[in-house]
């Protein structure tokens, strides 16, 4: 009793040095998202979450998916007065606009962390890793989205061959729809499903298109696709929303997903989840969105001492799941009303001494 | 010439070069047409081949990756070349995708292109193009405003330099010269013909029919002068001819005496003058003695020889002149001498009788002795001629009566009176 009271007085004081060394730390998230973007919204959601947990000041911004605002939004966040910038900020290399995001950033005081996406192979060429062009630019988070893209490819794959979806060439016929051409989640979710494709020789990709994430611009396209390849019976898509925007299309033609072809999605919205219960969904993986979340417990680390360079500034971690409808059940009744239940200070490496490896999985958190 | 209207030459020849002019015009612009219609063809068939080289690519990919908009953007801009009417797209899977004028596509034929897939494993759709016969139009429009204004242009410049050139050069100085020729007249044909021209280094038509006129004018002047020599030669002769007749009218032919129509107006102003000056004149008259028997010997050559050879003593007896002498009448005559008193008269008379007594007078190498009577009057105021004539003739006739081959009257007193 005497030495967990004594515990508990160096924690506060502690606390109080922290407190009397300045203000609480503050982080702007640039969204690169809409405001009504399901998998968008979840994730500030959880990284609102994670701020609350460590107590961080946690300021979102949207861009609404336009890759203009968010340098404009960068903008002013440099224009803002010394004391009422952040001490730091989290956004993704969406639509290739990191480079510019570290150049506007660059003398500011604000300090950058990449989540999400980060450079690609050819921008990492140009601009280097952290800390070492943009000092001020300290590191980045990744999930690793290629196994996000293998694992739903296979599952789908999976589900073709039980159902007997082959086409008269006795192969199984894959139409892909991606996110788009040039972030790095979506470039690596496409390697993921090569990956699987290359490792069944009986499935044949008969076009991959991109749909900009869009569910309308999918339902579009999808459409076409049909009509370019009607002995394809497996669709691949890039996220969730890209998912339901080709079953969409598919229903309005008379056909059902699951029944008369079989898709897979990436996200973990509550209508990707539904349709996963509903058996129209044939494979769902996410967990991914905690990816800004994860970021703010190194923000956390990184500002109170503890670096995460000794794991490296360019982390990619395993987020995602695929999910199963009892898995799917279990993520609704345990996230439906928020990402609260989760402990973040848990995973930190300052608050939890034992900690030597940051580990950034999603299925623990539905056991 | 016959009464014409008036034509100004330098106004038809304007009039005719503005009419070669339009027909040029409308010959160039009808063969620009043409040229442009056919170049329109060559440029919509290049057309067409550069967006087969250049926009199926694109459509291609953006039909693969099945981009509607970009299908769509890619068509607009394919239909916003001017040339294009309309465009239409036709995918394999039978949608369609269209651009520009929809009315202009029903009209002509189109030109087809087929867009294969990126790996160019089969067609993915069909691009079908018509041209737009407004922008044709327009451009053949445009085309013959430029080369109206320009021809237009030149034609109106080259023709005032051709007026102002007519008009300076030939109008103005054949107006001059039509001036002048209908103002000369006989007295003004000497006057020089003034142009008024700029000086020049060369001469020109103008010049050589100035030059013409100047010879017309030399020549004319040239025959009127010799005109007027033979007018005066002529008349000349005339006068000379009057002269000659007069004389003949007024002597006698024979002797070269006055004749007897002559005496009375001669005499009549020998009186008068005696009268206004109060002078004294006399009269002698004599008559040759004895004719008859000269001419009856002689013949009438002898008589005619002695009555020549009779005046030519007596005018060598005389003063030229004063005295002047007259044939009354076959072998009579009558001498009148001015600023004469009778005795002065008688004497001369008598110095006559006495010389035509001593010179016979040669003929046919014969001599002819002659002697003539006399009778001398000399004029009394208010005296008349005939008065005077009558006296001397009385007096005369007293003298034959006396004897012949004196002079009468013979007593002196007379000459007192």
């Amino acid at each position: 009793m005497r030495s967990f009271s004594w515990v508990r007085c160096l924690v506060l004081a502690w606390a109080v040095v922290l407190a009397g060394s300045a203000h609480a730390v503050s982080v702007v998230f640039i969204n690169p998202g809409k405001s009504d973007e399901i998998y968008w919204v979840t994730a500030a959601q959880a990284m609102a979450a994670a701020a609350r947990s460590l107590g961080l000041e946690l300021e979102v911004q949207y861009a609404q998916r336009d890759p203009l605002r968010m340098l404009a939004l960068a903008r002013a966040l440099v224009a803002r007065p010394q004391a009422q910038r952040p001490d730091y900020v989290v956004f993704s290399n969406d639509s290739a606009t990191g480079a510019e995001l570290l150049r506007l950033f660059d003398g500011s005081g604000i300090r950058c962390f990449m989540a999400f996406s980060g450079f690609t192979a050819a921008e990492e060429q140009q601009w280097g890793k952290p800390r070492q062009h943009f000092k001020q630019w300290i590191g980045s988070l990744e999930p690793l989205a290629e196994k996000a893209g293998y694992i739903t490819g296979k599952a789908l794959i999976q589900a073709g061959r039980t159902a007997h979806a082959q086409a008269a060439d006795g192969k199984l016929h894959l139409l892909a729809i991606g996110g788009d051409r040039s972030t790095i989640s979506s470039v690596r979710r496409n390697q993921g499903l090569r990956r699987a494709l290359a490792e069944a020789n009986d499935v044949v990709l008969d076009q991959m298109v991109y749909a900009g994430w869009s569910r309308e611009r999918a339902a579009e396209k999808s459409a076409w696709l049909y009509d370019r390849y009607p002995a394809a019976r497996l669709l691949w898509a890039g996220n969730d929303l890209i998912a339901l925007g080709a079953m969409q299309t598919l229903e309005q033609r008379g056909g059902q997903p699951g029944k008369s072809m079989w898709f897979s999605g990436i996200n973990t919205s509550a209508e990707a989840m539904q349709a996963l219960k509903s058996g129209r969904l044939a494979a769902l993986a996410g967990g991914h969105f905690m990816a800004g979340a994860w970021a703010l417990v190194m923000l956390y680390d990184y500002h109170h001492g503890h670096d995460f360079a000794d794991e490296g500034v360019q982390l990619e971690r395993p987020m995602f799941v695929l999910f199963t409808p009892a898995m799917a059940e279990k993520f609704e009744a345990r996230f439906g009303q928020g990402y609260d239940s989760v402990d973040f200070r848990r995973y930190s490496k300052v608050l939890n001494q034992v900690t030597n490896r940051y580990s950034f999985e999603f299925a623990p958190l539905l056991r | 010439m016959p009464n014409l209207p008036f034509r100004s030459l330098a106004g038809h020849l304007i009039r005719n070069t503005l009419a070669l002019a339009l027909c040029c015009m409308v010959g160039v612009f009808g063969v620009q047409s043409a040229l442009m219609v056919q170049q329109h063809r060559a440029e919509f068939q290049r057309l067409v081949d550069d967006i087969a080289k250049t926009s199926v690519p694109l459509l291609a990919v953006s039909l693969w990756d099945i981009e509607p908009r970009t299908v769509q953007q890619q068509l607009n801009l394919v239909a916003e070349r001017p040339q294009v009417g309309y465009v239409l797209l036709l995918t394999g899977t039978g949608r369609q995708f269209e651009a520009g004028n929809a009315r202009l596509g029903r009209q002509t034929d189109s030109r087809r292109i087929s867009i294969p897939t990126p790996q160019g494993t089969g067609n993915l759709a069909e691009l079908q193009l018509w041209g737009n016969p407004d922008f044709e139009v327009r451009e053949i429009v445009h085309a013959a405003w430029t080369v109206l204004a320009g021809y237009g242009f030149f034609t109106v410049l080259v023709c005032s330099l051709i007026a102002s050139m007519l008009r300076r050069e030939l109008q103005k100085p054949l107006q001059r010269l039509a001036r002048f020729a209908s103002e000369l007249t006989p007295q003004t044909l000497v006057q020089p013909l003034v142009l008024d021209r700029p000086p020049r280094a060369r001469t020109d038509e103008i010049d050589q029919v100035a030059e013409g006129f100047s010879t017309l004018q030399n020549g004319l002047r040239a025959h009127i002068a010799d005109l007027d020599r033979m007018v005066a030669e002529r008349t000349q002769q005339l006068e000379a001819l009057a002269e000659a007749n007069h004389l003949l009218s007024i002597t006698d032919p024979l002797t070269g005496c006055l004749n007897r129509r002559t005496l009375e107006p001669r005499l009549l102003e020998e009186i008068e003058r005696a009268q206004r000056y109060q002078r004294p004149f006399s009269v002698i008259c004599l008559d040759l003695d004895h004719f008859k028997r000269i001419n009856d010997r002689y013949g009438h050559a002898g008589g005619d020889a002695v009555l020549c050879a009779t005046v030519e003593h007596l005018r060598r007896a005389t003063r030229s002149r004063l005295d002047w002498m007259v044939r009354l009448g076959g072998e009579e005559f009558l001498l009148v001498q001015p600023e004469t008193v009778l005795a002065t008269a008688l004497r001369n008379a008598e110095r006559l009788r006495e010389l035509l007594e001593t010179t016979p007078v040669l003929f046919e190498e014969q001599q002819i002795a002659i002697t003539a009577s006399f009778g001398v009057a000399q004029w009394q105021p208010d005296q008349g001629p005939s008065d005077l004539l009558h006296q001397a003739d009385a007096l005369l006739y007293q003298a034959k009566t006396a004897g012949r081959n004196q002079v009468c009257p013979a007593d002196r007193r007379l000459v007192a009176i």
